[in-house]
């Protein structure tokens, strides 16, 4: 039973209703220790549903990861086989090359693109999912509509 | 006195940022490969014209050289 009403409008912030239970008065000890860890489990357990998501956002980011560097390998190699090992050649023919390689340095412009904004977001998640209970804090204060009754 | 709070017990937050981070160098790693042999192709291109320049000038003089009238010292 909670002894104080923590509504969402004292402040969007769980460390204020953290604080504020542990700096209220209580008829005794048990009846203090109750209150601050059913304030605690309660904003815990949402966060541990934050840190969740995190982690499952990391692995679907690791995921197309996979992908962007196994097909970014794969045109290295087209890039490397199908045309500077052409070029080494006497017998090259150099329109043709010079065609197949404005197709793959494009298609290789457009890899590189990704990877670099696929390793951002992976660097602006990797903040997040270092400190969840530090992210948490920061999308309720922002969205305070996401904060709820602890 | 500052009220003290006790730590969130993260799980596996921190696991996945560490993967994350390790992760993302291994993409930029791969973009610079990527731009590095597109770097070394275009230097292949370069040196292929040098020699296509350089054989089609001899082949051009040649051809010049065929099509002018003999003339030889004393004639």
């Amino acid at each position: 039973m909670p002894v104080f009403d923590y509504s969402p409008a004292v402040a969007a912030d769980p460390e204020v209703y953290r604080i504020h239970a542990r700096e209220e008065s209580y008829p005794n000890s048990a009846a203090e220790k109750a209150e601050i860890k059913r304030v605690d489990d309660a904003i815990f357990d949402r966060v541990r549903i934050y840190e969740n998501s995190l982690v499952d956002t990391s692995q679907a980011l690791i995921e197309r990861g996979v992908v962007l560097t196994k097909d970014a390998t794969n045109i290295e190699r087209a890039v490397r086989e199908e045309i500077k090992y052409e070029l080494d050649s006497s017998r090259v023919d150099l329109k043709s090359a010079a065609e197949r390689y404005t197709a793959l340095r494009s298609r290789a412009e457009e890899q590189i693109d990704a990877l670099e904004r696929v390793a951002r977001e992976a660097e602006w998640w990797a903040e997040k999912a270092n400190d969840p209970y530090a992210a948490y804090r920061a999308l309720v204060v922002r969205y305070p509509a996401l904060s709820k009754k602890y | 006195m500052t009220i003290q709070t006790t730590p969130y017990p993260a799980y596996y937050g921190p696991r996945a940022a560490g993967l994350l981070r390790l992760r993302a160098e291994g993409y930029r790693g791969a973009a610079e490969e990527l731009r590095a042999e597109l770097a070394a192709t275009e230097r292949y291109f370069t040196a292929a014209f040098e020699r296509v320049d350089e054989s089609s000038s001899t082949r051009d003089r040649i051809r010049d050289l065929a099509k002018r009238p003999t003339r030889r010292i004393g004639a």
